[in-house]
């Protein structure tokens, strides 16, 4: 379906395409000269790497700068707000990672994102399987119930969820706040996992039905071995949105112990309001997982992901 | 004689028998976990929203039906408007800037070229940081008395600003930041619609001559449309989420309420003054606007013609 409106995007843009390059040669002032040319590409190159510069210290320097941040003493910090630090400290860090709070807020979401990541993962690529090879045309309408995930995102509907989770008695807020996420990205993850057991030829199943499987057994013994890579970027992608997710946390947790490593953060602000070195070292340690996590899965994240998206 | 093919029949009957069956429990089998949990968690609070909006309720004291009323109160509060406001200009205003930042980075990183890659992760970094810390790190870079960004005004000689503490600036501040954060990931998803594109015409994209600004517009844009709806439809929905989280973790909606969205307003309605009425009022407008821009952006980004 759709790759059937990809060529068709592809081939009337290629007609819309012949239409300029006939009105450029039409007009031969526009025509550029050899010289003009390398003008050009010189000063397109000089723009392009300027501009990514630009972008790119925009886009780290907050970052590096909590990083020298976390380095200083409080004293070193009032004295001098921006700038390298005097040397290469690392009390901040241990100090924080010593603080009970501090590691309780990290065990609670270890247990969280621990529990909820696999149940993600697992139901959504069951679900996109059937979809994709069981349902048929009667899978669609379904899909697009999942799919309402993406249209209105959770967080809008906190209050909602609320009243919802208490109704059905859910006291624990860890508990609550495992089954919430296991939703978050759902729809997400079942239209990734559809599209991948789609572009599985159906002679694999008839071969293997031939050789006497049964449906479960298929998916279970066949599928789920060839569905390596979506499961991966699924439970990376959920673990990093998860591990930072902060609003549905403040909405949901009614216990101080229950509270979830970002939350936390937010609390330690206030602890730590005139010692930010110290808030910067906590921050830094919080992000170290998904920054890890990214880096092991990065080209496959940032091509998979997106083709994924733009596809379907 | 006969018997025996009858009974080869027989048990190859009962085995498609069995073997429907099978495909009957495992199809919905294994939809079931993700379906149930999605509809107990995704579309029952959706539900309750709506139907809770036309009940006044405390949480305490059973619910009472008053139809429309909760709407009629928080249409003519004055802090009504101003929340539609804050939510209009803010998905707006990040729209605008990242959509075109996305695709102007995406053409930049388009193309072999070295320090490349090295590039396209930096630019994506903001993506992945927690949103509580984006927050906190903000707050202290907005920090009035000494914070980076009056600093770097300093040092460029101008005068400091009140970045988070003035009504007339503390919403363009969570909106640059909300930018910050958001726009790593639409540059990758425009990068990789970039890179489907047939390597002729791509060749035509790279500002190759003066009007190669033509080029861009009636050559490549069409073909990056699909992407573009996508990215457009992830920006209003994100902006929704991520605006309110650091308007709720950076200002709590102040000062004066001028950084408090509508979805902001349901959770300090629905959480500190415990009328669950209004704030699922509050929620279920706050959907109706999410669902009339994502429809406007889909109307707009399957029309089959581009006019120019």
């Amino acid at each position: 379906m759709a790759s059937r409106e990809e060529s068709v995007v592809v081939a009337s843009a290629g007609t819309q395409a012949a239409h300029p390059h006939a009105a450029l040669e039409s007009q031969p002032s526009i025509r550029p000269t050899p010289a003009s040319r390398a003008v050009w590409r010189w000063a397109r190159e000089i723009a392009r790497y300027a501009i990514l510069v630009v972008a790119s210290l925009a886009g780290i320097f907050p970052v590096l700068w909590m990083v020298t941040v976390a380095m200083k003493d409080q004293a070193e910090y009032a004295n001098e707000r921006v700038g390298l630090p005097d040397a290469l400290s690392l009390s901040n860090f241990s100090s924080v990672l010593s603080d009970p709070q501090f590691l309780k807020y990290v065990l609670n979401s270890v247990i969280v994102v621990g529990v909820a990541v696999p149940v993600l993962t697992i139901t959504s690529v069951m679900a996109g399987y059937a979809l994709a090879r069981l349902w048929g045309r009667a899978g669609i309408p379904i899909l697009f119930v999942f799919l309402t995930s993406e249209l209105i995102p959770l967080p809008i509907v906190a209050i909602p969820l609320l009243l919802t989770v208490k109704h059905l008695g859910i006291e624990d807020g860890t508990v609550r706040l495992i089954f919430v996420y296991s939703v978050l990205m759902m729809g997400f993850a079942v239209l990734l996992a559809r599209a991948f057991f789609r572009s599985i030829p159906e002679e694999l199943r008839e071969a293997a039905r031939l050789d006497g499987c049964g449906e479960l057994q298929i998916f279970w013994r066949i599928m789920v071995p060839l569905a390596r890579s979506p499961i991966t970027l699924i439970a990376v992608l959920s673990f990093i949105l998860l591990w930072n997710e902060v609003f549905l946390a403040v909405v949901l947790l009614d216990s101080v112990n229950d509270r979830t490593l970002p939350l936390g953060l937010a609390e330690f602000q206030g602890k730590y309001s005139s010692d930010w070195p110290k808030m910067a070292a906590a921050l830094i340690l919080s992000t170290l997982p998904t920054i890890a996590l990214f880096a092991a899965f990065q080209g496959r994240i940032t091509s998979q992901f997106s083709r994924s998206t733009v596809r379907e | 004689m006969s018997s025996v093919p009858q009974a080869i029949g027989a048990v190859r009957r009962s085995a498609r028998l069995g073997r429907r069956r099978s495909r009957a429990i495992t199809k919905v089998g294994l939809i079931m976990p993700a379906m149930a949990m999605f509809l107990v968690f995704y579309i029952a609070p959706i539900i309750a929203g709506v139907v809770l909006s036309l009940f006044r309720w405390d949480g305490l004291q059973p619910p009472v039906w008053v139809g429309f009323e909760n709407y009629e109160l928080l249409l003519r509060d004055s802090i009504f408007v101003s929340n539609v406001r804050v939510t209009l200009i803010s998905v707006g205003v990040t729209l605008a800037v990242t959509l075109p930042m996305a695709v102007l980075l995406a053409l930049c990183l388009s193309g072999r070229g070295r320090l490349l890659g090295l590039f396209r992760t930096l630019l994506f970094l903001p993506t992945i940081l927690p949103l509580a810390a984006i927050a906190l790190m903000w707050s202290e870079i907005f920090n009035p008395a000494g914070g980076m960004a009056n600093e770097v005004l300093e040092a460029v000689g101008l005068a400091p600003v009140n970045w988070l503490g003035e009504p007339n600036t503390a919403m363009w501040s969570l909106i640059l930041v909300t930018v910050w954060s958001m726009f790593g990931i639409h540059m990758v998803i425009q990068l990789s619609a970039l890179s489907t594109i047939p390597a002729e015409l791509r060749e035509a994209a790279r500002l190759e001559t003066p009007s190669s600004w033509r080029t861009f517009r009636h050559v490549v844009l069409p073909l990056l449309r699909d992407a573009l709806t996508v990215s457009t439809i992830l920006i209003i929905t994100g902006t929704f989420v991520v605006y309110t989280a650091l308007s709720l973790l950076m200002t709590r909606g102040g000062p004066v309420h001028a950084t408090e969205t509508l979805g902001l307003r349901a959770f300090i309605e629905g959480y500190s003054s415990l009328d669950f009425g209004r704030a699922n009022a509050a929620t279920v407008i706050t959907m109706l606007i999410t669902i009339t821009l994502v429809g406007i952006a889909l109307l707009i980004g399957s029309r089959r013609r581009v006019e120019y």
